[in-house]
């Protein structure tokens, strides 16, 4: 077998057995969302926060879907700290295998344990709270999209800094950040062009909300494949520079 | 046959000299002992040995060829056991073999068999299926040793493999050592305690301050030494009879008598202490008896004036010298 598959298959078992990160990027949001959701659906739909969302629970489940996805690149983070910036990285580089090959195979675990983790709360949300997802397809790309992102950045952040609370930090500025541009957190005044494009185009939070909402027949799927195209466009430069610096950190 | 060498090599980290124009080879099917305290160069050198470190200057050749960080094909002959435990916590003792022998390149079957025979062989086929958190100290050192051994390693290289664990478990790494040399594997073992050295290795390398300072036997090593034996010991009928009987074995220097311990010092390499024993027989037999001889120890502080004990850990290691009861047990 390719080392890479050996460590990604490894390193995935570990993630599922990781409980404190599956209790916070899985349940959490489920909590959040059904919480959430069920007070919203209470009060009207007049207020700033929930004017043009036409269902409480299908705008919190996309929102928390998204953001914790955003956060998930933690895993990528903890996972090559722990193997290549640690005593750990004595053993593995003993072995016949590039750390190239380590780093790989822990972020496609990463990317895999993050979208498993996405599916199981549109699963959920589907089935337990009635909320209407659309296409699968696409709601797959997307959260393909945001995880790929997300772990790359985070893995960015780590090779370019080494230190892992300050590379945490940041990637939680990262997803933070993004959503509270996004309009989770609280209403933007979309009414002036520039919060109308943060909200609708300016980062990862928003292009992936955009696309989710655009990717119906209906609606504009050419919006949707734009956004899908800059969200993969950002992972592809993320990973470039994550290339860069581990062929230069990790030789 | 040289499995291992390494010639004139120079590594730096900033202003540390960390090797400095270092040599030694590894004979094959030796246990080579590398000693010396902490910041000695000990642990540089079998990373750099090991394909982990590229040196500033000099060579290390592998198996008659040229070593480098990028030899792989190196790497897949090489068994490193770090001084860290590195395993996996939380996957099983058989999951972290199958994990590090996996990226050896074992496979289905084989794989099986020789997960199946190493955790045998370090005794922890009861606990294969545990998690290591669940382990002792000795138990994850254990693990950390096996990981480097499934594949079946030509050269294990040992960096402090006993550090912190109980008596049994070192016990049993110590007789691991031997059974691996015996069915043929070449071993570096390096430690901070000197009886494990003594014990295990066939030749010893000790290096201070990125140097290597002396190497050999441990027998040439302590030959070198202008040391004297010494016997202290108590009688049941101390006399000036037994101390002139005692004066008059072959290659004894002196004799006095302090209170009831009576000290014996005779020329190195004597090797009088039987002849004492059967002195002290007709004169109320031992009540007890301690030979000082010269040792590592002895051989490192009489080179760099310091000794190799680290305080934090003295007291962990051995007794450092013997004691034995009148009725000839060693207490």
């Amino acid at each position: 077998m390719n080392p890479v598959l050996i460590v990604g298959r490894t390193m995935f078992i570990r993630m599922l057995r990781d409980l404190p990160s599956l209790i916070m990027l899985l349940l959490v949001p489920l909590v959040l969302i059904a919480i959430l959701g069920s007070v919203f659906s209470w009060v009207p739909a007049d207020i700033p926060y929930m004017r043009g969302v036409a269902s409480p629970m299908a705008f919190f489940a996309a929102g928390f879907l998204v953001m914790f996805q955003l956060f998930g690149g933690g895993y990528s983070l903890t996972y090559v700290k722990g193997a290549l910036f640690s005593p750990m990285r004595w053993r593995l580089y003993g072995l016949p295998c590039s750390p190239g090959a380590i780093v790989l195979g822990t972020v496609g675990a990463a990317t895999l344990v993050s979208l498993c983790q996405g599916l199981l709360v549109v699963l959920v949300t589907g089935l337990a709270f009635g909320v209407d997802w659309g296409s699968l397809p696409l709601v797959v790309l997307v959260l393909l999209a945001v995880t790929l992102l997300s772990q790359l950045f985070y893995l960015t952040m780590l090779l370019a800094l080494r230190n892992q609370g300050t590379a945490m930090t940041l990637g939680w500025f990262f997803a933070y950040g993004s959503c509270v541009a996004g309009g989770l957190i609280f209403p933007l005044p979309v009414e002036r062009p520039f919060f109308r494009f943060l909200a609708t185009y300016g980062n990862p939070y928003s292009l992936a909300q955009t696309a989710l909402r655009e990717g119906s027949p209906q609606n504009n799927p050419a919006v949707a494949t734009l956004c899908l195209a800059v969200l993969y466009a950002a992972a592809a430069l993320f990973a470039l520079l994550a290339a860069r610096l581990a062929k230069r950190k990790l030789a | 046959m040289n499995m291992a060498n390494l010639s004139d090599a120079v590594k730096r980290y900033d202003s540390v000299l960390a090797l400095d124009h270092v040599d030694f080879d590894i004979g094959e099917g030796e246990i080579l002992g590398l000693l010396g305290p902490n910041g000695a160069g000990k642990t540089t050198a079998i990373r750099a040995l090991a394909g982990l470190l590229p040196l500033d200057s000099g060579t290390i050749r592998l198996f008659d060829q040229e070593q480098h960080p990028g030899r792989r094909d190196l790497k897949r002959r090489l068994g490193l056991v770090t001084q860290e435990i590195t395993v996996f916590e939380d996957l099983s003792a058989r999951e972290n073999l199958e994990f590090f022998a996996g990226l050896y390149g074992l496979r289905g079957a084989e794989l099986r068999r020789r997960i199946a025979e190493t955790l045998e062989f370090v005794g922890l086929t009861e606990y294969a299926d545990l998690r290591p958190r669940k382990y002792s100290g000795g138990m994850k050192r254990r693990l950390n040793i096996a990981c480097a051994l499934t594949h079946g390693p030509e050269l294990l290289i040992m960096d402090e493999p006993t550090v912190g664990i109980d008596p049994q478990s070192r016990n049993h790494i110590l007789e691991s050592v031997r059974t691996l040399r015996a069915r043929g594997t070449t071993i570096l073992y390096t430690s901070h305690y000197m009886e494990e050295v003594e014990a295990l290795a066939s030749r010893v390398v000790i290096m201070d301050q990125g140097h290597v300072i002396a190497q050999g036997s441990v027998e040439e090593l302590v030959a070198r030494l202008p040391y004297e034996e010494r016997v202290h010991l108590e009688v049941g009928e101390p006399s000036e009879a037994f101390l002139a009987r005692v004066r008059a074995i072959h290659g004894v220097k002196l004799v006095t008598m302090e209170g009831l311990v009576i000290t014996v010092v005779s020329a190195s390499g004597s090797d009088n202490l039987n002849r004492v024993v059967q002195a002290a027989q007709g004169h109320g037999g031992l009540r007890s008896l301690m030979e000082d001889k010269p040792d590592l120890e002895d051989v490192f502080l009489t080179l760099t004036g310091k000794s190799l004990i680290d305080p934090a850990i003295a007291g962990s290691g051995k007794v450092h010298k013997r004691r034995v009861n009148g009725d000839g047990g060693e207490a």
